[in-house]
């Protein structure tokens, strides 16, 4: 076998993998139990939690996100690496720890304080918002970045050259020629909040019809052993994370200045 | 108007080294020098995209580290045009006043004046990635000068066109300039642009701007080996003054055995000193053989060691009679072909005592 053929192969082993991973679902699939699972109240509000919360948290997130990764790309401060560092902590720390940091959080007097005077966020909607904030803002901010790392800084000098200020150059021309970036990533980051599990749990709980998001949910019916109804709930959760994924792809595409 | 005074600049391994510059009202300056030369460095730090140290660059007088980028009345076309491609062409054009909210109606005029010079009235609707190269830079100039700056600065904005667009946008520069009173900076590697475009030109090499004059001045006379290299003197030799006349220096040349007569200039010379001089290749004449006499001054006699091809003129390389050192002549093409040299000829030279110059 040539060194092509093993690298193609590998490729399509990733493909395989998935595909079959999938695939295997369908052994369970049962037609009347999908249209039970999709109508149910409990479903429609799971889906509507997920998809409420995921919205705040990725708006949430790409707002910080832009002026934070442009500080970033743009200026050397001090700081910079260590903030670079700690993009990457979500990644690299299990979901849950960052959940139970954010329940220790919540239990001193500081988080007390905060709870009492302004929204409460332990086992609430909120909590799982904040969840899917705190796990997402890493990797929107580092997604913004590279989408303004791409950019060229030459269209910025050249409008502060022809007199805009600083403030007009960055709204006039290095925002809308990083739109597509910022638009890739805050789908990227929408997905990612959407299918948001282990911090979620720690703070929010599982709680019907209160904080059961999708991915809750797949966990309480699989505790329950109700496999045939969780699996209605994967095929929806892949079915929108795939959508994401290709209208990123198609966004990125469209790069104007590549 | 503008006044760069002993700058000196560092940036990683390269440093810009006491520059000493000014750029006068109205003029056509060019910055000439070879690729990684410090021009580029030079031309940012003046526009305000790198941080300089204080009291260097000086704006009507005022230092440049107080005046904000926008507020420099400055315009700059960069090597790769940085033409918006989020904007039409239109919006591109019009970026300038519209972000400094200067809709006055002579600078409305001088956009629709530039828009039809530079034949672009057409392409206004039209997004950047639907031009053409030629197209590009003629819409990045107008973008430059219709926001009313009062320096425009160019970084090769010329490179890769093509010979007949790169003629046709020289001209129109220059009718530009000419017609607008524009001041006008540009950097470029190219020497025949520079001599084309420019009415001062600086020769910079390694971070130092080596000389600045007319460029009539710096070609009759130019200040160093470094310089007269750079603008393609292959015939640098050493000599001696022989004799002073009221106009003229007789010398004689140690590599060339020759004696010569050259124009004297003002600087003060005494019998006997040990000068540079050049020769400028182009301006050595291959005599014809019925013209050919030796008892007139300033000819050598030499052999055809060696010639080859340029675009418009033969490189001639001639050995003169008991030396060991080439001349090098630029000869036009059609001359070259009526002389119907070959290799290994014996020819006479003669040149002009205007065409040797001490160094």
């Amino acid at each position: 076998m040539n060194l092509n053929k093993i690298f193609i192969s590998s490729a399509i082993f990733i493909l395989l993998l998935y595909v079959i991973l999938i695939a295997s679902a369908f052994y369970f699939f049962d037609g009347h139990v999908f249209i039970d699972t999709i109508t149910s109240k409990r479903t429609l509000f799971s889906i509507s939690i997920s998809l409420g919360a995921a919205t705040i948290a990725s708006v949430l997130s790409i707002f910080i996100a832009i002026p934070a990764a442009y500080a970033l790309s743009r200026y050397k401060f001090a700081g910079r690496n260590i903030i670079d560092i700690i993009l990457e902590l979500p990644l690299i720390i299990s979901p849950a720890a960052l959940g139970a940091l954010l329940l220790i959080f919540f239990s001193n007097p500081l988080g007390n304080f905060i709870q009492k005077n302004t929204i409460q966020f332990v086992y609430t909607f909120w909590g799982i918002v904040l969840a899917q904030f705190i796990t997402t803002l890493g990797i929107a901010t580092r997604l913004v970045k590279a989408a303004m790392d791409e950019l060229p800084k030459r269209y910025e000098q050249v409008a502060r050259i022809l007199g805009a200020t600083h403030k007009k150059a960055f709204f006039t021309v290095t925002l809308p020629l990083s739109k597509q970036g910022i638009l890739a990533a805050f789908f990227l980051t929408w997905a990612k909040a959407f299918g948001e599990f282990g911090a979620t749990v720690t703070i929010a709980g599982t709680m019907a019809m209160k904080t059961e998001t999708i991915p809750i949910s797949i966990f309480m019916k699989l505790a329950n052993a109700d496999i045939k109804s969780s699996i209605v709930l994967i095929f929806i959760l892949l079915l929108i994370g795939i959508s994401v994924l290709i209208i990123t792809r198609l966004i990125a595409k469209n790069t104007p200045y590549a | 108007m503008l006044k760069v005074q002993n700058f000196s600049f560092k940036v990683n391994n390269f440093s810009l080294k006491n520059i000493n510059l000014t750029i006068k009202e109205g003029s056509f300056h060019i910055i000439v020098g070879h690729t990684g030369s410090g021009k580029t460095l030079l031309l940012e730090s003046i526009i305000g995209l790198r941080r300089i140290p204080a009291e260097t660059i000086f704006i009507n007088g005022t230092d440049s580290r107080f005046i904000p980028i926008e507020k420099r009345e400055m315009s700059y076309v960069p090597q790769d045009l940085a033409i918006f491609p989020h904007l039409t062409v239109d919006e591109n054009i019009r970026y300038g006043t519209r972000v400094k909210r200067n809709m006055s109606k002579e600078l409305g005029q001088l956009t629709n004046e530039l828009i039809d010079l530079t034949e672009i009235r057409h392409l206004l609707n039209r997004k950047p990635k639907h031009l053409s190269g030629g197209e590009k830079q003629r819409v990045a100039l107008v973008r430059a000068i219709a926001a009313g700056a009062k320096i425009l600065f160019m970084d090769e904005p010329l490179n890769g066109l093509n010979k007949t667009l790169k003629a046709e946008l020289q001209y129109l520069l220059k009718s530009l300039h000419k017609k607008y009173k524009l001041t006008i900076v540009m950097v470029t590697h190219d020497l025949d642009e520079a001599y084309t475009l420019a009415e001062i030109i600086s020769v910079m090499s390694n971070g130092k701007i080596l000389q600045t004059a007319l460029k009539e001045e710096l070609y009759k006379q130019p200040s160093s080996i470094e310089v007269a290299k750079f603008l393609g003197i292959s015939n640098i030799f050493n000599a001696r003054i022989d004799r002073i006349t009221n106009d003229t220096f007789q010398i004689y040349s140690f590599e060339l055995n020759a004696v010569l007569f050259m124009k004297k200039n003002d600087r003060e010379y005494k019998l006997k000193n040990k000068i540079t001089i050049g020769i400028r290749n182009d301006e050595i004449m291959i005599l014809r053989k019925d013209l050919q006499k030796t008892n007139q001054t300033n000819i050598i006699q030499g052999i055809v060691e060696d010639f080859y091809a340029r675009e418009y003129y033969y490189v001639v390389k001639v050995i003169p009679k008991n030396s060991e050192h080439y001349l090098t002549l630029e000869v036009p093409n059609y001359a070259f072909n009526k002389l119907n040299i070959s290799k290994q000829e014996h020819i006479f030279l003669t040149l002009k005592e205007e065409s040797i110059f001490i160094i």
